[in-house]
């Protein structure tokens, strides 16, 4: 159930990749009018950084290729609300890791389910056989968005953190 | 401060490296001697901030900070930062 006004119905949510020059600008925290005050917050800096160290670490990644797994940003009426993106292109198993946030404001009115929903469709269109991600044990907002979108438990992630993982055909079953 | 000299103040500070910065001569393989690409973006941006310019994003690249001379030749070319958008 929900009271929202269409104009805030969370399928409006638009991803916009970034490039280098807006992770960079979000790193040096210049910012940009259609940014709202909570971005960036850690968690987009985080993935903005990976972008920029996968370019220096690679004297071939500015390419095309680099954008379906670059981060994106969460657009939301008209405003940057948040990031969803891969952590890296996919390892040689064909899985990879996701990340995600909203600026806090917005948070538990399903923006971010509807993000990692399209992104995960994406991957899914491109290929990847399986969707990676962690949330820690006390986030349970986070956890709830990988519910949502039909993600299971996998096991233990990152320095103890929950591991979650969605198959192309998991979400197909789902 | 020389630009070499400032170079090297930014990788001692920010590179994380396995060796010292002085027993690296201008041509050694920072790669070799520990940088890592997590490193790197510190010491990108923490040059950014010192010298008041910006590398372009074609200059992104690994090949850009393999070395101490690769990084001056780097920064001769970039591009002050209010010259950007």
């Amino acid at each position: 159930l929900t009271t929202a006004a269409p104009q805030s119905d969370p399928s409006r949510v638009v991803l916009r990749p970034i490039d280098l020059t807006v992770a960079r600008a979000v790193l040096r925290n210049r910012r940009s009018d259609d940014w709202s005050p909570g971005y960036p917050a850690q968690a987009d800096r985080e993935l903005c950084e990976l972008l920029v160290q996968r370019s220096v670490s690679d004297d071939t990644a500015n390419g095309e290729a680099l954008e379906l797994f670059s981060p994106h940003q969460v657009v939301f009426m008209g405003k940057v609300v948040g990031s969803v993106g891969c952590h890296r292109p996919p390892g040689a198993d064909g899985s990879v890791e996701i990340g995600y946030g909203l600026v806090p404001e917005l948070q538990e009115r399903g923006l971010a389910t509807v993000a990692v929903a399209v992104l995960v469709r994406k991957l899914f269109e491109a290929g990847i056989a399986a969707v990676l991600a962690c949330t820690e044990h006390n986030n349970l907002a986070s956890q709830a968005v990988l519910r949502h979108n039909n993600f299971q438990i996998a096991g233990e992630g990152r320095d103890g953190s929950i591991l979650w993982c969605l198959t192309s055909s998991a979400q197909e079953l789902g | 401060v020389e630009l070499n000299g400032v170079v090297r103040d930014v990788l001692a500070d920010h590179g994380n490296l396995a060796v010292e910065v002085s027993d690296l001569a201008d041509d050694d393989d920072l790669y070799r001697a520990g940088l890592s690409s997590h490193a790197t973006v510190s010491v990108m941006l923490a040059l950014e901030e010192r010298l008041g310019l910006e590398f372009t994003d074609e200059m992104l690249q690994r090949q850009t900070f393999a070395s101490v001379r690769a990084i001056r030749a780097a920064l001769d070319a970039a591009t002050p930062t209010e010259q950007r958008g």
